[in-house]
């Protein structure tokens, strides 16, 4: 069950709220025992069997917690903090990332080791950095105190549940446990409901139907025109910022429907003026999480910090977030763009004292920002470089158009490109909205 | 613990780090006022903020200190 099925949002959504607001109503203990129950339907909804992989790593980490927070050893503190992150990324990597390893192995040592063609189960990626991030707090004496119930719920919280935000433990239970959020808030539910129609609007509208010639374009299995190219490019660039935005933003208002603020995650990536300020507009909470616990962990290593060593930790910083994607190659050579990226943007500020012009760098990052995206998409180097080829191919121009394009695809292509580099994004409609 | 001493001190590594001049940077400065105070900057002002505090700075934190006064409220609570 996504949020834009019907089912969803006409039957699950309207029944949570009514039991939660109505018949639960100042019964604050029950309305989170509703919102943990409402959580792991809403999860089974999708594969029951893997509901069971979700409950054992909160019985796990939760225990794990409790562990951290009860040492008064440092060293046995240390010990469950290091177990406890080896257990999740071994869990995650089980189920995500098995194949791929074996896969990689027949190659390296010509072997013909079976596939394990285990199903992966939705949302781990994110519970697992969710999960690291909470067991740091921990470790760090930023949680004092925790119980089942709450820590259920901050891990299985159903609107972000699939695909984030990245929460942080504090910021969310701070909000569960204040006694005025168990009480209807109209002008949460009024912009809640602006906010999750916007967000539908962007996937449903918009992001599905640019994917109708993108799709086209990354299966073509002829040459593609120079505007093929470009479009199929293009095209994706807006589909993918459309559909994972507008799914965090009926994220964002579903949640603020219960009166709980989810952080922002997006803030108009395509107006960036360089790829540093790229990723301080896209996907924030990963970005933030990569930042905190793998950046700075990995610097603070080093005794002596030169630039060259930052550069070297910013690339594996990247090479861990382009894996975390999937376990495809495709998503390492993402993140390893983005990583060279970054380390040109910040040789860039140190060594030149150039003042370029605003727009010409928002024109550079956002065809920087495409360009890796082609390898986020293409199945594999091949497709990818086809594309390119086609986008480069200036000697021998062929603006032909073969796709079957509707207009409606068209109008949301057009729509997409005004929408991203002239209007205001949903995080300031929502402060706007506020006031 | 750190005293408004240190705080003064933090402010004049944080200038010189950003190469910024000083008086471009008050009680209510942020991070997302100056472009040279990315990532990079940001770490090399946390390492600096622990030599000067002898004080480590849990990992969870780091990012929270992003303005003199999340700096100074951290330090002087």
């Amino acid at each position: 069950m996504l949020f834009h099925n019907p089912l969803f949002l006409l039957f699950f959504l309207p029944l949570v709220f009514v039991f939660y607001f109505v018949v639960l109503k100042k019964k604050k203990l029950s309305q989170k025992y509703l919102l943990i129950a409402a959580s792991f339907i809403f999860y089974a909804a999708w594969n029951i069997k893997f509901s069971f992989l979700i409950i054992t790593t909160i019985l796990v980490n939760y225990i794990f917690g409790v562990k951290i927070i009860s040492s008064t050893n440092e060293r046995k503190k240390n010990i469950f903090l290091t177990v406890a992150i080896f257990f999740n990324v071994l869990f995650l990597a089980f189920f995500k990332y098995s194949d791929f390893i074996i896969e990689n192995i027949n190659y390296l040592f010509d072997l013909n080791l079976n596939l394990l063609n285990l199903p992966f189960p939705l949302a781990l990626s994110f519970v697992t950095f969710q999960t690291i991030a909470f067991l740091v707090d921990c470790y760090d004496k930023n949680i004092s105190y925790i119980n089942l119930r709450k820590y259920a719920l901050f891990i299985s919280f159903f609107p972000q549940l699939i695909a984030g935000p990245i929460v942080r433990y504090g910021h969310m239970i701070e909000q569960f446990e204040d006694n005025k959020n168990s009480l209807i808030n109209y002008k949460n539910i009024y912009i809640g409901l602006i906010i999750i129609a916007i967000g539908l609007m962007k996937k449903v509208l918009i992001a599905d139907n640019i994917s109708v010639f993108v799709d086209q374009g990354f299966s073509a299995q002829e040459e593609l025109s120079f505007f093929e190219g470009w479009l199929t490019s293009l095209g994706f660039t807006f589909q993918i910022y459309f559909d994972f935005s507008g799914y965090v933003d009926m994220a964002t208002g579903i949640a603020l429907l219960f009166n709980i603020n989810l952080p922002a995650n997006f803030n108009s990536p395509f107006k960036a003026t360089g790829m540093i300020n790229f990723w301080q507009r896209w996907h924030i909470t990963l970005s933030n999480f990569l930042t905190n616990y793998i950046y700075y962990p990995l610097s603070r290593s080093f005794a002596d910090l030169t630039f060259s060593k930052s550069m070297f930790v910013t690339m594996v910083v990247f090479l861990v977030a382009g894996l975390w994607h999937g376990p495809s190659w495709m998503f390492v050579i993402f993140g390893a763009l983005h990583g060279l990226g970054l380390i040109v943007n910040h040789s860039f500020n140190k060594f030149f004292l150039l003042n370029l012009n605003k727009l010409f760098c928002r024109f550079l990052t956002f065809n920087y920002v495409s360009f890796t995206l082609i390898f986020f998409r293409a199945q594999d180097l091949e497709s990818a470089f086809s594309i390119i080829k086609a986008m480069t191919n200036i000697t021998n121009f062929n603006y032909v158009i073969n796709f079957d394009i509707p207009t409606i695809s068209l109008i949301a292509f057009a729509f997409a490109f005004v929408i991203c580099f002239m209007f205001q994004n949903t995080h300031y409609i929502i402060t706007q909205l506020r006031k | 613990m750190a005293n408004n001493k240190d705080i003064k001190k933090i402010i004049v590594s944080i200038s010189r780090i950003i190469n910024t001049p000083i008086n471009k940077i008050n009680k209510n400065s942020k991070a997302e006022d100056f472009k040279k105070w990315d990532s990079l900057a940001h770490i090399k002002i946390i390492l600096e903020i622990e030599r000067i505090t002898k004080k480590r700075i849990p990992s969870s934190k780091v990012a929270d200190l992003n303005s003199i006064k999340a700096i100074s409220n951290y330090f002087l609570k």
